[in-house]
């Protein structure tokens, strides 16, 4: 507690302070020891005086016994008188034992003894024995007058005015003495500090200019060690303070120099814990469009344009709070409203507490980046598009060629079946050939004439129906690859119809059937090769009577609207089932049963009947029901002026 | 050779079923021969009788001649008896391996009535 006081009311220099210490120490001890020395003088001489005043009085009591006996006043007041010139006796009385008073002498300024008279008796003392009593100036003295008994008492006051006086002499000699001996100890004292003053004054503007020294070294100071080790210290500060120095500086020019390329390269901001700006470089202010005095002191959020939320800034402070660094992207907005985004780092500056005290903002403009971010991303998402787009092309085209595959397996598969069913249907009448054919050529013997005739027959029939049948294909063959000669002409179908069911009368009739026609009265002329529609109507025709045991077959021609004409051919036959009412047009299909089979023929009249009808643009298709008959439709267009026209371009 | 051999002929056609049984006639001295026109007939004329041949068509309505010899390899009376299977099929591959069965031949058609009477007594002779 002393320290600060000492510091704020004692700043002397040194050597004040060591002379007005010493003289403090010396001011107050030499008075001290003065004083004691005077008051033990003083006592000494008190007692030396209270010694000789006891003699004195013990002296005048043995002497005065006689004149107190003796009742002699005037030998004892001679007594008194000669006593009295003892130096230092104020008075002398001399009493009887009740105190009365045998004589009275007392000493009168200048110093002669004089008889006194006023006093007739004094208090005794109670006790008979030797009394003193010490006042401030005097000395009083009983002593007791004895002879046998106790005759009387000798008082005597004795002054110690000398006694006095030789002790404040004393005094004065031993203040003098400390006085002189304070000067000359001050004096060897600054004598002794003043060196080593010296030196430390010229240490301390050594030191004050140290920082303008550049490493420059102090004499060597001789004074004494801690001098000595001072000046060495010093020389050794200002070396390291010179090399601290030129470290510093060159750490300020790299640093600078640092700070200088940053600015050049980045967006430099400082911002205080509140988020004000402290700093700005000029790329901040070029970029901001806002002067460095709008910038400082302002708060960073000027330049946000709230496009990231409340929660992303929260996190960011929440980092750089607790002395972390932050990296992240911040969309930041000019004074002019232009947007930028930029690539920021914020480095928090810790003070001793290891608390931020400020934090360094380094950004850099990618909005270049962002924008060919932006742009990659919505090439990529275009891309995926189209790569979707593709993926949906290139399935939809997989399907379409598994399904075309599908297809052509199936055509292929058709195919093969075709070539094998037409090998099949081609060997089957060429087996009954060549079997009855060997037969009649080998054995011809064996068999009578009804026997081979029958043979005959059977290879006659068989030999037709190959033909039939490699007619039926020939005729395929060449409407599939277009080399039919199509000998269209306006025909009147009505009439064809008729003409064509008058060749199978006979042949409905030996089964038992009945063929009926039901015809329109106007006529109906559509335009076609007349002997391919016969081969239709024949074909439908021969179907109905192969399929039909019992019952009526009716032939039927309508007019439909759109210029169309409708035939049928309805049985009462052993119908088709439902799945199998579209592969009947397909090549050697035939209904699997033992009654077609029965009447099995090329399988391939159907199929001629479609091509043909859809050559026309026609359609032909078939209802059914199994157990109850079929009906076979076909439609053909009839001519109108549209019609004639369409067909004469193509 | 056996007397009064039974034959059942499966064909669809009857042209061709007629021409086995007339080269049948000159070939084999038989006791019978039941011709069929399809796979189920052929079966329930087997069930009836006990034939020492079949000479059955592959390409029958319904039940085909490989249903047939299939059926009846696998029944424990007519798996021995001598099959002989007509076809017109150009392609065999995948089916030798059935009809190399022991008793067991085939003859495309269209057929020498000779090779039909060789094929028929050798199946004879074997069982």
């Amino acid at each position: 507690m002393l320290r600060p006081y000492c510091q704020q009311f004692l700043p002397l220099r040194l050597d004040l302070q060591v002379m007005l210490l010493v003289s403090i120490i010396l001011g107050v001890t030499f008075p001290t020891f003065a004083l004691y020395e005077a008051n033990e003088s003083a006592e000494r001489a008190i007692e030396s005086a209270s010694l000789q005043a006891k003699a004195l009085a013990e002296n005048i009591a043995v002497t005065s016994v006689e004149q107190l006996i003796t009742q002699d006043f005037a030998s004892a007041e001679q007594l008194l008188l000669r006593s009295a010139r003892f130096p230092g006796v104020i008075d002398i009385q001399l009493t009887d034992i009740s105190g009365n008073i045998i004589g009275d002498v007392m000493v009168d300024p200048s110093t002669i003894p004089i008889l006194r008279y006023e006093l007739t008796v004094i208090k005794p003392p109670p006790k008979v024995k030797p009394q003193k009593n010490l006042h401030n100036s005097f000395l009083t003295i009983w002593e007791p007058v004895i002879s046998v008994n106790h005759v009387g008492w000798v008082k005597l006051t004795y002054s110690l005015e000398e006694t006095e006086k030789i002790a404040s002499e004393y005094l004065q000699d031993y203040m003098a003495d400390g006085l002189i001996m304070m000067a000359l100890l001050v004096a060897m004292i600054l004598c002794v500090m003043k060196r080593p003053l010296n030196l430390l004054r010229k240490a301390t503007k050594f030191a004050e200019n140290l920082k303008d020294k550049s490493g420059a070294q102090m004499q060597t100071m001789h004074g004494s060690i801690e001098i000595e080790q001072l000046g060495k210290a010093l020389n050794e500060a200002s070396l390291n303070l010179y090399s601290q120095e030129t470290a510093i500086n060159e750490a300020m020019k790299a640093l600078n120099s640092q700070k200088s390329a940053m600015d050049q390269h980045s967006i430099v901001s400082v911002i205080d814990t509140d988020g004000h700006i402290t700093y700005a470089n000029q790329k901040l202010i070029d970029l901001t469009g806002y002067s460095k005095n709008e910038l400082l002191n302002r708060r960073h959020k000027l330049l946000e344009p709230g496009f990231q939320s409340v929660e992303f800034f929260q996190a960011m402070w929440d980092r750089i709070s607790t002395g972390k660094v932050w990296h992240g992207e911040i969309l930041n907005k000019s004074k002019h409203n232009n947007k930028v985004w930029l690539n920021t780092s914020i480095v928090p500056f810790m003070n001793e507490h290891s608390a931020p005290y400020e934090y360094v903002v380094i950004m850099t403009d990618i909005s270049k980046q962002k924008q060919v971010e932006a742009e990659l991303e919505r090439k990529a998402i275009s891309l995926k598009q189209m790569t979707d787009h593709l993926e949906v092309l290139v399935k939809n085209r997989t399907e379409e060629l598994e399904q075309a595959n599908i297809q052509l397996t199936h055509l292929n598969k058709i195919k093969s079946e075709f070539v094998s069913v037409v090998s099949h249907e081609l060997r089957t009448p060429l087996t009954s050939i060549k079997s009855f054919s060997e037969l009649l050529k080998n054995d011809i013997e064996d068999f009578d004439l009804k026997e081979q005739k029958h043979f005959l027959s059977i290879i006659n029939k068989e030999s037709d129906r190959l033909g039939r049948l490699i007619n039926d294909l020939l005729d395929l063959q060449k409407i599939d690859s277009g080399k039919i000669v199509w000998k269209d002409k306006h025909i009147n179908l009505a009439k064809l119809l008729s003409d064509s069911a008058e060749l199978f009368f006979q042949t409905f009739n030996d089964k038992g059937l009945t063929l009926q026609l039901s015809l329109p009265k106007q006529p109906c002329s559509p335009l076609v090769d007349e002997d391919r529609i016969k081969q239709v109507i024949a074909n439908l025709l021969s179907n109905a009577l192969k399929f039909t045991e019992r019952g009526t077959v009716v032939v039927t021609l309508t007019a439909e609207p759109n210029h169309h004409v409708k035939v049928s051919v309805c049985d009462s036959g052993v119908g088709i089932p439902a799945n199998e009412l579209e592969s009947v047009f397909e090549s050697f299909h035939q209904v699997d049963n033992s009654e077609t089979r029965k009447t099995r023929g090329s399988g391939l009249g159907l199929a001629i009947c479609k091509e043909i009808i859809e050559h026309y643009q026609g359609r032909i298709w078939t209802e059914s029901t199994l157990g109850k008959g079929s009906c076979f439709y076909f439609t053909l267009p009839t001519p109108n002026n549209n019609n004639e026209k369409s067909r004469g371009a193509l | 050779m056996k007397k009064n051999i039974k034959i059942l002929i499966a064909e669809d056609d009857a042209h061709i079923a007629l021409a086995l049984k007339v080269v049948l006639r000159k070939a084999v001295e038989c006791g019978m021969t039941t011709v069929v026109s399809d796979g189920e007939q052929a079966q329930a004329a087997l069930n009836e009788t006990n034939y020492d041949l079949i000479i059955s068509d592959w390409n029958m309505p319904g039940k085909t001649g490989m249903d047939l010899l299939i059926e009846n390899r696998a029944n424990k009376e007519t798996k021995n008896t001598p099959f002989l299977m007509l076809t017109a099929r150009t392609e065999l591959s995948g089916v030798k391996e059935v009809l190399n069965h022991d008793s067991t031949d085939y003859i495309s058609k269209p057929f020498n009535n000779d090779e039909v009477i060789k094929k028929v007594l050798k199946l004879l002779d074997d069982n």
